[in-house]
């Protein structure tokens, strides 16, 4: 498993979070859990946003962030956006918020098929741990772009999973 | 998916080994080999319940037996199972079981949740198979039952069959009330320790002589959950440990009802019953 790196890069999304145990309610790799509910609340609004609003309409983030309490209690949280310009800001419905992740660089890893379901987490701490990076910071994101097909048509989708990295010290 | 149930039944014992440590999720992550994120997906896809909630449940459910078993002091409790005041513990006890430590050990009743035991291999089957469906919260109206006391502990089908027959001969208010029968099963503190059972059927007051007695089944919100008669046991650990704590209900009284049909001209089912406060 090796992943591409990629150049230092900012990256501004607008969307929305949610914060807990995502699978309290359901846990399969479906839409009836809390990510799911919290896609289809984001996908919502997108037609009532005004042209042009997302920079980068062609691909959404899952971004999930680790928490002081992630450890200890399994809650984080998840925020779902699209690439944004702040340039927008004032055309950002209140339901909102704006992430700006902070410029590193990324190791990027795709997956694919049964892959997407995998404990990929586990393998690429792994693969952190075996190289000359570490994470510098707690989140890494799931990018979707039109080689994601669904959550029912997971055997031919991928995904490509950005984890920030610097080089150890 | 044998083994990875076979993981979370590793955790759960795991987590039993270590109630009175400090473990996170983490921990339990670690214990089998998984990330986080993925064994918080494995862990609420096996036992329908996040892993935190269960390990507090589990930590407050043995807390309970020694408030009544032990003289350790609430203090004590605090620590032993890893809360970090006493106010915090008895904030969380309170939001369990519906009052304090100190009340219970003074011996009031909960008025909460149960307490839950240890999830078993069984429990993590149980809600893995092809025919799992969730309860239902439903209303239901007044019921006047009549029926006739069981020996409690003894649900053997001679005895169901002879009950039945004298239920049967008495005339029902609608037609299609009759060949439905209810076991209305009371108890002090745990609903697999039955203090009372009456089996029972809708029928007219009228009809009504010694030694058939009427019951009145109070109208109110119930959780409702059909069954296969082998899972029975199972059924009911998933509505009283996993279900009802999981959607935030209590139960509003020390009685449960089974609900079955075994009329073959129309459709044999069996259901439980459970009256549940809504807030």
């Amino acid at each position: 498993m090796q992943p591409k790196m990629t150049g230092e890069m900012q990256i501004i999304l607008a969307g929305m979070s949610f914060f807990g145990d995502p699978f309290e309610s359901r846990s399969g790799w479906d839409e009836e859990n809390e990510i799911g509910h919290l896609w289809a609340r984001f996908t919502s609004f997108i037609p009532s946003l005004p042209s042009g609003f997302f920079s980068r309409p062609d691909a959404a983030y899952e971004v999930h962030i680790a928490t002081g309490e992630t450890a200890q209690k399994g809650i984080f949280e998840v925020f779902v956006g699209m690439e944004f310009d702040l340039s927008m800001l004032n055309a950002s419905p209140i339901e909102f918020c704006i992430k700006i992740l902070p410029p590193v660089r990324y190791a990027a890893f795709t997956f694919q098929g049964d892959e997407i379901a995998s404990d990929w987490e586990r393998d690429i701490q792994a693969w952190l741990a075996a190289s000359e990076y570490h994470s510098p910071y707690a989140y890494n994101f799931q990018l979707y772009d039109s080689r994601f097909k669904g959550m029912d048509r997971l055997a031919d989708s991928v995904i490509d999973v950005y984890v920030p990295v610097k080089i150890k010290s | 998916m044998a083994s990875r149930l076979e993981s979370i039944h590793q955790t759960l014992q795991f987590i039993e080994e270590h109630l009175r440590d400090q473990i996170s999720v983490a921990d339990m992550a670690d214990h089998c080999g998984y990330s986080i994120y993925h064994f918080i997906r494995l862990f609420n896809h096996f036992s329908r319940q996040t892993p935190y909630d269960y390990l507090i449940r589990r930590r407050l459910s043995e807390a309970l037996k020694d408030l009544r078993n032990t003289k350790r002091s609430i203090t004590d409790l605090t620590y032993d199972y890893c809360f970090e005041t006493p106010e915090s513990f008895s904030r969380a006890f309170k939001r369990v079981f519906g009052l304090l430590p100190s009340s219970y050990r003074a011996c009031q009743p909960l008025k909460g949740c149960l307490p839950i035991p240890p999830k078993s291999r069984c429990d993590l089957e149980f809600a893995q198979q092809q025919s799992f469906v969730q309860p239902q919260l439903i209303e239901n109206d007044e019921m006047i039952l009549a029926g006739l006391p069981l020996p409690a502990g003894d649900l053997s089908q001679a005895v169901h069959e002879n009950t039945i027959d004298q239920l049967n001969a008495l005339p029902h208010p609608e037609a299609d009330m009759s060949g439905l029968f209810f076991l209305v099963i009371s108890y002090t503190d745990d609903p697999f320790s039955p203090s009372y059972q009456f089996l029972a059927t809708a029928a007219l007051d009228a009809a009504v002589c010694p030694p058939v007695s009427l019951q009145r089944i109070p109208s109110g919100h119930y959780a409702r959950y059909s069954y296969d008669l082998p899972d029975r046991h199972s059924a009911l650990r998933y509505l009283f440990y996993t279900w009802l704590p999981n959607a935030r209900l209590t139960p509003s009284g020390h009685f449960f009802i089974e609900e079955f049909c075994n009329d073959q001209e129309k459709t044999p089912h069996r259901a439980i019953l459970i009256p549940v406060s809504v807030e």
